[in-house]
């Protein structure tokens, strides 16, 4: 059978002028054809299953996607069905933002004895972002951003943080900005970087970085931003807004912080 | 300082991840010592490192934490409940701003249910995360008995707002799948919507369906012109002799059809 054959069997099949075992060979034929995948991913969500599991197999899932150990023990394929249905499913998404956010939001606790938990707050000092070229090269460039702590006088808060709906402007709080700061023609394309933290609980905070291009020319996607904090390496690859985010990053770590920005023009 | 018989050896960081994760679960104190101590805690996320090399100190001391708190509700120790009391507490004081009343209440409605289901716990070392998302369902309902629903969430999110949390949710499932030594293409979160083992599952499936009845045939037919050849509802009712709204309604039972199929069908 060759791929015509196979396209107008297909055809005739839907007016009843092919056979049923002409259908399958034919659909056995034509199974890595590419252009089903639209279809099948249409179909996966007008089934309501979105990476192939409904909603309460995900939620059942969650919560043991989102502890590392019990994550590292989910069977593959259960994994990979799980990561497929929250990336397209906005409902569950929002759970599993919520979930998350309260594992790691600290709650003062009833304690046995009547006497409240006092909570110490440490004010973050500011970081300052220090900038080091490394490499200078015409069609690449690649910067070094370390944080130093100037003041130890109080938080540096400088914005309201995410919309959230929460309570957003205590500077203890959850989605409190730590530091941002914008690096104005970091590289030899041209680029500008934004570098926010986001406190996300009392001791961890989300990492945006989002490359600004000025001149319209679409080099904000795709570039290598590579973290680099103790013994620890993340890279990730900006998308096509120019953003990135590191999350769930120790704030105590901060200060040994350097983002390495490889930009390719 | 740790001084408790067995937890000489722990590493340093693992000592003081199991300090801070005590801290943050507010178990600190000789008020907690019954249910766990920074010792046993530290010996505990010792052996899980042992034995799930290549995570982080927090994670091997909150996973371990977890465990012990599991352990002391199976074995039905009242400290271990009454510190989820109050862990739940919090959460709907603190988080959810209730009132202390509404707050004990409910803190007390997610101790009974955890406490029920306990046995379906898969993962020991999720039980908090498992237990909080309970807490979460239980003030879902809640609300929604209460008709606050519709006070919390104005309105339904827009395209862009769902959008930018799937966005979010993929940049956290960017990091959590770069632990998988292999980070093959399929491994993005943005290319495995369509893997190719759920693909060939439901070509399988389709090409399954049965179509001894006229009625199966159609949906058989229907599925595979409207999904796998890409005509339009029109077309399809053009090609079968039927009205549109017919192949529309034909079309959403053989959806149920098939959905029903692979919720059956062996992984």
């Amino acid at each position: 059978m060759d791929e015509a054959t196979a396209n107008k069997i297909l055809e005739d099949y839907l007016t009843g002028r092919a056979s049923e075992a002409e259908f399958r060979q034919a659909l056995d034929f034509l199974r890595k054809r590419a252009e089903f995948d639209t279809g099948l991913a249409a179909l996966f969500r007008d089934l309501d299953l979105l990476g192939g599991i409904d909603h309460e197999a995900a939620q059942e899932i969650m919560p043991y996607y989102l502890e590392p150990l019990a994550r590292a023990q989910l069977p593959p394929d259960e994994r990979r069905r799980f990561v497929a249905h929250m990336s397209q499913c906005p409902d569950c998404a929002t759970d599993f933002l919520e979930l998350q956010g309260l594992v790691g939001v600290p709650v003062p606790l009833l304690a046995p004895t009547p006497a409240p938990a006092v909570t110490e707050t440490k004010p973050w000092p500011h970081l300052e972002p220090l900038v080091q070229a490394l490499k200078n090269m015409v069609r690449s460039s690649i910067y070094a951003i370390r944080f130093e702590p100037v003041t130890a006088n109080g938080v540096h808060e400088t914005g309201s943080g995410y919309q959230t709906g929460a309570e957003t402007n205590d500077p203890t709080g959850e989605y409190s900005v730590l530091f941002e700061d914008f690096l104005d023609e970091t590289t030899e394309t041209g680029l500008q970087a934004s570098i926010t933290a986001w406190r996300t609980s009392a001791t961890r905070c989300d990492l945006q970085v989002e490359l600004v291009d000025p001149l319209e020319q679409n080099h904000q996607s795709g570039q290598t931003i590579t973290l680099e904090y103790t013994d620890k390496r993340i890279i990730q690859k900006t998308g096509e807004n120019g953003e990135t985010v590191f999350l769930s990053l120790e704030i105590a770590m901060l200060p040994s912080l350097k983002i390495k920005i490889e930009v390719k023009s | 300082m740790i001084d408790e018989p067995g937890s000489e050896g722990v590493i340093p960081a693992i000592e003081e991840a199991s300090r801070q994760v005590l801290e943050h679960l507010g178990l600190t104190g000789e008020d907690w010592a019954g249910l766990i101590t920074q010792g046993q805690l530290a010996f505990a996320a010792g052996s899980k490192e042992t034995t799930l090399p290549g995570q982080r100190p927090w994670d091997y001391a909150y996973g371990a934490a977890s465990e012990i708190i599991y352990a002391g509700c199976q074995e039905r120790d009242q400290l271990a409940y009454h510190w989820l009391r109050g862990y739940f507490f919090g959460i709907f004081k603190n988080h959810h701003k209730l009132d202390e009343i509404s707050a004990e209440d409910l803190a007390g409605d997610v101790v009974e249910i955890v406490l029920k289901k306990l046995g379906q716990v898969r993962f020991p070392t999720a039980f908090l995360v498992w237990a909080t998302q309970v807490c979460q369902n239980v003030f879902k309902d809640y609300l929604s008995k209460k008709g606050r629903l519709k006070t919390v969430i104005l309105s339904k999110p827009d395209r862009a707002e769902q959008a930018q949390t799937l966005e979010k949710v993929q940049a956290v499932l960017r990091v959590t799948e770069m632990e998988i030594p292999d980070t093959s293409p399929g491994a993005n979160p943005e290319t495995v919507a369509l893997d190719h083992e759920l693909r060939a599952q439901l070509l399988n499936i389709i090409q399954g369906m049965r179509s001894n009845t006229r009625n199966s045939q159609l949906y058989k037919r229907i599925i595979v012109g409207f999904y796998l050849e890409e005509k339009t509802i029109e077309e399809l009712a053009d090609l079968l002799d039927l009205t549109p709204l017919k192949v529309t309604k034909l079309k959403s039972q053989a959806l149920l059809n098939l959905r029903k199929t692979w919720l059956k069908y062996p992984e």
